[in-house]
C-alpha cells in the first residue's frame, strides 16, 4: 500500500486546488511538501465538503467508522489510497482482493467485506469523481475545452432522475446533483428571451453543437421539475403516515437534547409547513454559490423592494382610517354630563352590603352602567354596551330563560342546534348573545361562590365530563334564576350602600321582583334617577 | 387629541429604555384603538375554543376603566376581498366570501383550505375575517400617517393564516396584511409573537426578505403548529430574519423576561425597525385552555411595556387566548399599558363582574407549576440568539449606516420581577393600587 498513498495524496492536493481554483475551500493551505500524514485532515474536509455540496445532501455523509475490534478509527485516507492503488473499486471487487486492501488499514484479512462496506459507503463516491476531474478522457468526458467550474459541479449531465434517491450504486458516475442555480438562471435567459434559447447557454462548450447544450439543459429543467414531484410525493407520503420524528435530524446534538425531548407529533390541523421546512433547511444548506430559488415561492407575502419613494397621496388610504366611535364631536360633547373621569380606578372601597352579594353586584354594576351612558352619550350605543352583560335577559321572557336553561342542561353536548328548534323566532346572534351576557355569567357567578378554586369559563361541555367521571369539574347551576328574585326574597340584610346614599332602602318588601325588573328597565332608557326621586325618595 | 389635558398620565417608571418622546411628557403615547362593536357575536361553535366574545369582554373592561379618555376609538372599515388578496390566494379567498354553514361545499374544497375540525365554517365567517383584518389594516394606515404611535386591534393577531389555507381557528392572516401596508412606508418591520403557538404564517409569508424581521417566543415540542425550532433563521436574502425561541411548559415571569429583553433589545439595536407589531396572543398567560406557560399579566404585558419604550410606531394585536375572563384582563391591562397608565387591581363593576369571580381582580396568580426550563437550557437558547443575530450586521440589503440612530438606550430601571408573590390568594397589595384595607367585594 505504501506505494500508492503518495500518488494519491498528490491527487488529493491536485483536487483541492482545482476546488480553490473556483473559489471554494479557500482556508485550506496546500503545498506540495505537505507530507502524506499532512494532506490526511485536508483529506477529511475534502470527503465533508465533497457530501454538502458536491453530492448536495442527496447523500448525508455516513458517521466516521470504527474498525469493528477494537474501535480504532479508520484511515480513510488510507483505505482510499490503497484501492486507488489496486486500481479502484471495480478492479478490487473482481479481482477478490479486499482482503488485502482490508490488511493495507491494518484490519486484518478476515475484514474484507466489511471493508468493502466501509468503501462502498464512505469512499466509492469520491472515487468516481476523483476519476472525472483527474482522467477526464478515463471517464468517458472527451472534451478537455469543459470548464473546470463547470465540471466540478456538474461533473455530468443527469441520465435518470431516480438518481437523487438512489445510493453511490450508479456506476455511471451520475453520484452528483444537479447545477440548480445554473438551471435557474438559464430558465430565467429562456423566458427573457425565448427565441434565443438555444444560443443563451453561456457553456464554453461548442463541440457539440449548441442545439444540444440547450437540450441537455431542457433535460435538466425537466429532472428537475420531476425530482420536486417526486419529493412532494415523499413528503405527502410521510406526512399521511404521521408522527414521524421531524427536526430532530436537523438539530446539533447539543440543541437536540435540550430542544426535542419531546418526540414531536403533530396533529390534525397541522399544515404541510414542517415537511417544508425541512425542504427548506435541506436546500438553504445548498446556497453556498449566492442566491438559489425559494422552494415554496407559492406561500411567501409579495414585499416589494424598499425604492425609498413613499406615496401618501394616495386618498384610499383614509377609509382605513373607519369611523372615529371615540372622542365624540365636539357637539354633543357639550350636552353630556361633564364629570371627571376616573381613569384606571377600580370598583368603590366602602360598600357596607355585604361580601359579594349578588344583589349588591348587580346594583352596582347597574349603576356603574348608567353613570357611563350618561357619560358616553352616543358611543353607549355604538359600543352596544346595551347589548353586554344580564341586561340582555330583559328582553328574554321567564319561560324562555327556563327553557333556554333546560335545552343546554339537556342537550349538553349539541345544544346550539337544539336552541334553534327551541327557538324559530330567535336567531342565532341572539341565542348566543343571552348564553354569553346571561347564561354563562350566571353560571360562573354559581360556580365562584360554590367552587371558587374550581372556575370553569370556557368549557362548554360539563355533564359530558360529569359522565366521564370527572367529578371535580364545576357543577352546573345557577344561584338565582333571573336578575336576583330568590335573594330578594332574603329580608336579612337591608340593601344599604354608603355609595349611593340617595337609594337607601330599609325593606326589601318595598321591592318586588317586579318593580326590581321595572327599575333595570328604567336604567336602560336612562331615567333611573327621576325614578328613584319620585317614587322613594 | 383623545388625550384628556385634565388626566394626569401615571408614571410607573417602569420604561426600560424609553427615549424623548413627542409629546412632553415621555410615557404618553399617541394611542388609536380599533373595535368592532359586532366582533362578540360570531361564535366558532359549540366547543371551539377560540371565542370572539373575548374581545367584546376586553372592550368592556377597557370602558369600565374609563381608558377610552386616554384614546382614539375608531370602527374598522372591513377589507375587501380585493384587500385580502393582497396576500392571499384568490381561489382561497373566493371560497370564504361564499362560504357558509348553510352552503355546502365540497370536500375536497375544504381539505384543500383545512377548513373543518379546528377551522369551522361557522355564520359570518368572512365578515369576522373582514372586520379582523379591516382593523390590522386601519392599524398599520395609522401609523404610516403618523397619526398615532400606538394602534391596538384586539381582534387581530390570527398568525397561522397561511397563503392558501386556514389554520389553527386562523382564516385570514391580519398581520401579514398589515405588515404589508407598513411596508409601504416602512423600510423595515419588526414583528414579534408572544402567543404561546409559534407564528408560522407570519414567518412563512416573510421567510424569505429581509425587509420584515419575525421573532416568535413559543412553547415548542409537541404542540401545535411543530414549527419554529431554533435552527429555522430564514432563507435566502431572509437567512437570519426569522428568530425562534422554542421553550417548555411552565415559563413563568422572569424567565420569560429575561429571554425577552436582551434578545429584543439587541434585535431593536441590530435591526433598528422603523415600526413594530407585537402579536399579543393571551394563551401564554398561566391557567389557559389550551396553553401551558406560567405568564402572569405583568410579565405578560412587560413585553409590551419594553417595546413600547423605544418610541417606534408600535401596532399590539390580539392572537390566541382561551380561558376568556383572562384574556379580557390580559389585553385591558395590556391597553392602559399601551396609554401609560397602572390600573387599579380592584376591577371596576362592569357588564361581565361576575366572569371575574372569585376575586373580581384584574391581575391572576401564576399556577403552582414547575417551569420546565431550566437556567442552563435558557442560557444556551439565549446565546444561540444572540449568535443569529450578530450574523444581521453582515445583511448586505439593509443599509443601517442610514437608519436614524433611535435606539440608544439609557440605563434600565425596572422593578424586580424575579420576586414572585407568594402562594396565595390575591391580597391587592403588591400592583401598585391604592392602600387598601376593605374586605373582599
Amino acid at each position: 500500500m505504501a506505494e500508492h498513498t503518495p500518488s494519491t495524496c498528490s491527487d488529493t492536493l491536485e483536487v483541492i486546488h482545482r476546488l480553490q481554483t473556483v473559489g471554494s475551500c479557500l482556508d485550506l493551505r496546500t503545498s506540495v511538501q505537505l507530507t502524506c500524514d499532512e494532506v490526511s485532515p485536508l483529506f477529511d474536509r475534502l470527503l465533508s465538503l465533497f457530501f454538502a455540496q458536491i453530492l448536495r445532501n442527496q447523500h448525508r455523509r455516513p458517521p466516521l467508522p470504527y474498525a469493528p475490534d477494537d474501535g480504532r478509527s479508520i484511515n480513510l485516507l488510507r483505505l482510499f489510497a490503497s484501492v486507488r492503488g489496486r486500481g479502484g473499486y471495480d478492479l478490487v471487487t473482481s479481482s477478490k482482493s479486499w482482503g488485502f486492501v482490508a490488511e493495507d488499514i491494518g484490519l486484518g484479512i478476515q475484514a474484507g467485506p466489511v471493508t468493502k462496506l466501509l468503501f462502498k459507503k464512505h469512499l466509492f463516491a469520491l472515487e468516481i469523481w476523483y476519476r472525472m476531474i483527474l482522467n477526464p478522457i478515463e471517464a468517458g468526458e472527451k472534451n478537455e475545452g469543459v470548464a473546470v467550474h463547470g465540471r466540478l459541479w456538474t461533473p455530468t449531465k443527469p441520465k435518470r432522475e431516480t438518481m437523487l434517491f438512489e445510493n453511490c450504486d450508479d456506476h455511471d458516475g451520475n453520484a452528483n446533483a444537479l447545477d440548480l442555480p445554473g438551471m435557474v438562471d438559464w430558465i430565467k435567459s429562456v423566458a427573457v428571451r425565448p427565441w434565443e434559447a438555444s444560443t443563451s447557454d453561456t457553456g464554453t462548450d461548442t463541440s457539440n453543437g449548441k442545439a444540444v447544450r440547450a437540450d441537455g439543459k431542457m433535460k435538466e429543467v425537466e429532472v428537475f421539475s420531476r425530482t420536486i414531484r417526486a419529493k412532494n410525493a415523499l413528503f405527502a407520503s410521510t406526512h399521511s403516515g404521521s408522527n414521524k420524528r421531524q427536526r430532530s435530524s436537523l438539530a446539533p446534538d447539543s440543541e437536540d437534547s435540550i430542544l426535542s425531548k419531546h418526540q414531536e407529533s403533530r396533529k390534525q390541523r397541522c399544515s404541510q409547513r414542517i415537511l417544508r421546512s425541512k425542504f427548506n433547511t435541506v436546500l438553504g444548506d445548498l446556497s453556498l454559490k449566492g442566491p438559489s430559488t425559494d422552494p415554496f415561492p407559492e406561500t411567501r407575502a409579495n414585499v416589494p423592494p424598499w425604492t425609498g419613494k413613499i406615496d401618501m397621496s394616495n386618498t384610499d388610504d383614509q377609509r382605513w382610517l373607519g369611523t372615529r366611535m371615540w372622542p365624540l364631536l365636539t357637539s354633543e360633547k357639550k350636552s353630556l354630563v361633564q364629570q371627571s373621569p376616573h381613569v384606571g380606578k377600580g370598583r368603590h372601597r366602602n360598600c357596607l352590603l355585604g361580601s359579594g352579594s349578588l344583589e349588591c353586584i348587580r346594583f352596582h354594576v347597574a349603576e356603574k352602567r348608567l353613570h357611563l351612558k350618561r357619560e358616553i352619550g352616543s358611543a353607549f350605543h355604538l359600543w352596544r354596551l346595551n347589548n353586554m352583560g344580564e341586561e340582555v335577559s330583559l328582553s328574554w321572557t321567564d319561560e324562555e330563560e327556563e327553557r333556554f336553561k333546560s335545552i343546554v342542561v339537556d342537550q349538553n353536548k349539541n345544544f346550539y342546534e337544539e336552541l334553534q328548534q327551541g327557538f324559530p323566532f330567535k336567531n342565532r346572534q341572539t341565542l348566543m348573545n343571552y348564553y354569553f351576557n346571561v347564561f354563562l355569567l350566571r353560571r360562573i357567578s354559581y360556580q365562584s361562590r360554590m367552587t371558587p378554586t374550581n372556575i370553569d369559563s370556557d368549557d362548554e361541555e360539563d355533564n359530558e365530563q360529569e359522565e366521564e367521571g370527572e367529578n371535580d369539574k364545576p357543577k352546573f347551576g345557577f344561584i338565582t334564576s333571573r336578575l336576583g328574585e330568590n335573594s330578594l326574597a332574603d329580608k336579612k340584610h337591608p340593601l344599604f350602600c354608603s355609595q349611593n346614599k340617595q337609594c337607601v332602602v330599609d325593606d326589601l318588601d318595598l321591592y318586588t321582583r317586579d318593580h326590581f325588573k321595572k327599575i333595570l328597565d328604567d336604567l336602560a332608557w336612562g331615567n333611573f334617577s327621576e325614578r328613584l326621586n319620585s317614587d322613594h325618595i | 387629541m383623545a388625550v384628556d389635558s385634565s388626566v394626569p398620565a401615571v408614571s410607573d417608571g417602569k420604561d426600560g429604555a424609553s427615549l424623548p418622546s413627542i409629546g412632553p411628557d415621555g410615557t404618553k403615547r399617541r394611542v388609536t384603538y380599533f373595535y368592532e362593536p359586532t366582533i362578540g357575536d360570531y361564535y366558532y361553535g359549540q366547543g371551539h375554543p377560540m371565542k370572539p366574545h373575548r374581545i367584546r369582554m376586553a372592550h368592556n373592561l377597557i370602558v369600565h376603566y374609563s381608558l377610552h379618555h386616554l384614546m382614539e376609538i375608531c370602527r374598522p372599515f372591513p377589507a375587501a376581498a380585493s384587500d385580502i388578496q393582497k396576500f392571499h390566494a384568490d381561489d382561497y379567498v373566493n371560497f370564504l366570501s361564499s362560504v357558509s354553514p348553510s352552503f355546502h361545499t365540497t370536500q375536497s374544497e375544504l381539505k384543500r383550505f383545512n377548513v373543518g375540525e379546528d377551522c369551522p365554517v361557522f355564520d359570518g365567517i368572512f365578515d369576522f375575517c373582514q372586520a379582523s383584518a379591516g382593523g390590522s389594516i386601519g392599524a398599520a394606515v395609522k401609523l404610516n400617517m403618523g397619526a398615532s404611535d400606538i394602534a391596538i386591534n384586539w381582534a387581530g393577531g390570527l398568525h397561522h393564516a397561511k397563503k392558501c389555507e386556514a389554520s389553527g381557528f386562523c382564516y385570514v392572516n391580519d398581520i401579514v396584511l398589515g405588515i404589508l401596508e407598513l411596508l409601504k412606508v416602512h423600510k423595515r418591520v419588526l414583528y414579534v409573537d408572544i402567543d404561546v403557538h409559534h407564528g408560522d404564517g407570519v414567518e412563512e409569508a416573510f421567510y424569505i426578505t429581509d425587509r420584515v424581521m419575525t421573532v416568535s417566543f413559543h412553547k415548542y415540542g409537541d404542540f401545535f403548529p411543530g414549527t419554529g425550532h431554533i435552527r429555522d433563521t430564514g432563507f435566502g436574502p431572509g437567512k437570519y430574519y426569522a428568530l425562534n425561541v422554542p421553550l417548555n411548559d411552565g415559563m413563568d415571569d422572569s424567565s420569560f423576561r429575561d429571554l425577552f429583553r436582551p434578545t429584543l433589545q439587541k434585535v431593536m439595536e441590530v435591526y433598528q425597525p422603523d415600526a413594530v407589531v407585537l402579536q399579543c396572543g393571551a394563551d401564554s398567560l398561566a391557567g389557559d385552555r389550551l396553553g401551558c406557560f406560567n405568564l402572569s399579566l405583568k410579565g405578560h404585558a412587560d413585553c409590551l411595556r419594553f417595546l413600547r419604550s423605544f418610541n417606534v410606531p408600535l401596532m399590539v394585536l390580539g392572537g390566541g387566548g382561551y380561558t376568556i375572563r383572562n384574556v379580557a384582563r390580559c389585553w385591558c391591562y395590556e391597553t392602559a399599558v399601551a396609554v401609560g397608565m397602572e390600573p387599579d387591581n380592584k376591577l371596576p363593576y362592569n357588564d361581565y363582574y361576575e366572569y371575574f369571580g372569585p376575586d373580581y381582580n384584574l391581575h391572576i396568580n401564576p399556577e403552582p407549576m414547575e417551569n420546565l426550563n431550566p437556567p442552563e437550557d435558557l442560557e444556551k437558547i439565549r446565546s444561540i440568539l444572540l449568535e443569529h443575530i450578530s450574523k444581521l450586521q453582515h445583511a448586505p440589503s439593509v443599509q443601517f449606516q442610514t437608519a436614524p440612530p433611535n435606539t440608544e438606550l439609557p440605563e434600565e430601571e425596572e422593578e424586580d420581577m424575579d420576586v414572585r408573590p407568594k402562594r396565595q390568594l390575591w391580597h391587592g397589595a403588591n400592583y401598585d393600587s391604592e392602600p387598601e384595607n376593605d374586605e373582599n367585594h
